[in-house]
């Protein structure tokens, strides 16, 4: 009928847009139904077809809009703002964590996944699939999607529970969401995350504020499902039950081979020539004290302090001048048999050697690169054709760039 | 200058005029529409305006509601005052009282012989 079907459809809109809660809406909507019939019935008694009285009952109450924005706002209580305050923190705290737990077991279900067709590969093409190492590119990458994840479903999650708890619009709650979240969003990926981060996860990570604003947006347009406890716990379970039983399949054959040698000559010499040749590799003029604990691994976002000390052979004393410590950039990724990057024509940093006597000093500071794990640490001088030299052996230090997304972007601007 | 319209005058009075027909008796919604609407002689109550207006009251003490079943359709809710209502109440009258002397006062006053700008 399509008088009938005109009050369920004023009820319907009223319904959508009454931003109260369950039992309270269901109410509202109850009362101003008895109120149609009421006034249907008083005017049946005057005559009046049932269509145009029920037409006439809606007209009086008004668009459905403007009567739930009414109703609404008469539910508000001062004490509503704080209650709303309170259920965001509620519901972010759970909605965030679930949907941490979930996103990192799909992306370590996708690794495992990942994994296994690599050492299927492996299997047909030989060990030489995987010599790639993927740790640089997933280090960062993996809390970025994380974070892109969770910021979408927080986003998604916390608008409708704020909007009810505060009595207000969605378009309302949607703008302050944003106004308050954006930043808070943004002050954690950007300032409280640190992992070693490279171009892609970096970005990713610091547009986590936009899939967070994306996410209260178009909250209840996205196909997100709510995250509760139960599926929480029942996807943890799926994956470690999953995980160990991909893993019995593989057998081991993931295992990967390590580096054997690139089997061409080496010759330090040309090897390192940019900085300076070797003046004597098997009696340098110069020994550097050695101590272990000196050349790392080290993480950080740096800058890195680095004091060597060492001794110029009394034979040498007055053969150099200039002398001075350099750090040089290593290579990307793992050493490989090359401890310099091939393509560095200058060193990050130097410092003067300060001479004692024989004894040697010196103290200098570097910023390290998030691309790079080592640094080739020389000591140089100049002979007395003018020629700047190696003067003892070459030492790597281990620092590892980790730090916030932040830092990284400071990193890479320097 | 136009005369104020009624509505423009029942602008702002439509919570005291709900706890007047409730005074003595419980009532629901429509009911208290059509009290107003008999007792006024054409007063008009938006009958969008009366439930956000029932509701405000509920909220803030001034009315119970109670839901009884209705006659084969959805249950009715019925209002009645209570003792901040009734406190409420009196007070709007004696707000309105004012308000109509003090209009009385200058709408009856006579005009000025001469203007001030001669």
């Amino acid at each position: 009928m399509a008088d009938h079907d005109l009050v369920t459809a004023y009820l319907e809109a009223l319904d959508e847009r009454l931003v109260l809660p369950d039992d309270e809406r269901a109410a509202a909507i109850e009362e101003i139904e008895a109120h149609i019939e009421e006034s249907v019935s008083a005017a049946a008694q005057h005559g009046v077809e049932r269509e145009a009285a029920e037409r006439r009952a809606l007209e009086r109450l008004g668009a459905p809009d403007r009567l739930a924005s009414d109703i609404t706002d008469a539910h508000r209580l001062p004490g509503h703002a704080l209650a709303a305050a309170g259920t965001a923190l509620r519901v972010g705290v759970k909605t965030g964590i679930g949907a941490y737990i979930l996103a990192w077991a799909g992306i370590l279900a996708v690794a495992l996944a990942f994994g296994l067709v690599l050492a299927g590969l492996r299997t047909i093409f030989g060990p030489a699939m995987l010599e790639a190492d993927f740790s640089a590119a997933t280090d960062g990458l993996m809390p970025a999607v994380v974070a892109a994840i969770v910021a979408l479903a927080l986003g998604n999650a916390l608008v409708e529970p704020v909007a009810i708890t505060a009595r207000r619009s969605v378009g309302a709650v949607r703008a302050a969401l944003i106004a308050v979240g954006v930043p808070i969003v943004a002050f954690v990926v950007l300032t409280m995350v640190t992992a070693r981060w490279d171009s892609w996860a970096a970005v990713l990570m610091a547009s986590a504020p936009i899939w967070y604003a994306l996410g209260v947006a178009r909250s209840g347009r996205l196909p997100i499902p709510r995250v509760s406890f139960r599926r929480v716990l029942l996807t943890a379970i799926a994956f470690i039950v999953g995980s160990m039983a991909l893993l019995g399949a593989a057998g081991g054959a993931g295992s990967v081979e390590t580096f054997e040698g690139v089997g061409e000559p080496f010759d330090p010499n040309v090897r390192y020539a940019v900085i300076g040749q070797f003046v004597d590799l098997e009696h340098p003029p110069v020994e550097m004290d050695f101590a272990d604990s000196a050349t790392g691994p080290f993480h950080g976002p740096g800058p890195v302090p680095l004091a060597r000390t060492g001794t110029i052979k009394a034979s040498a004393a007055g053969d150099w001048t200039g002398l001075r410590l350099e750090v040089w950039p290593g290579p990307e990724g793992e050493l490989n048999g090359d401890e310099l990057d091939p393509s560095a024509t200058e060193p990050l940093a130097v410092a003067a050697m300060e001479r004692t006597g024989r004894r040697l000093s010196a103290l200098l500071t570097f910023g390290p690169l998030p691309s790079r794990q080592f640094y080739y640490v020389a000591v140089t001088g100049i002979g007395a054709d003018g020629v700047r030299m190696q003067l003892a052996w070459p030492e790597v230090v281990m620092w590892e760039w980790r730090g916030t997304v932040a830092q990284w972007f400071a990193s890479t601007l320097r | 200058m136009s005369p104020l319209s009624r509505s423009q005058l029942l602008k702002g009075t439509t919570e005291m005029l709900i706890l007047g027909v409730i005074e003595n008796e419980r009532l629901h919604g429509y009911d208290i529409l059509q009290r107003i609407r008999d007792a006024g002689s054409g007063l008009i109550v938006s009958e969008g305006a009366l439930y956000p207006a029932l509701h405000r009251l509920e909220k803030r003490g001034a009315v119970t509601g109670t839901w009884e079943p209705g006659s084969g359709g959805p249950r009715r809710r019925y209002y009645a005052l209570t003792e901040l209502g009734r406190g409420q109440l009196a007070e709007s009258r004696r707000e309105w009282e004012r308000f109509v002397a003090d209009v009385e006062a200058v709408a009856s006053a006579p005009a000025p012989v001469e203007g001030r700008n001669g």
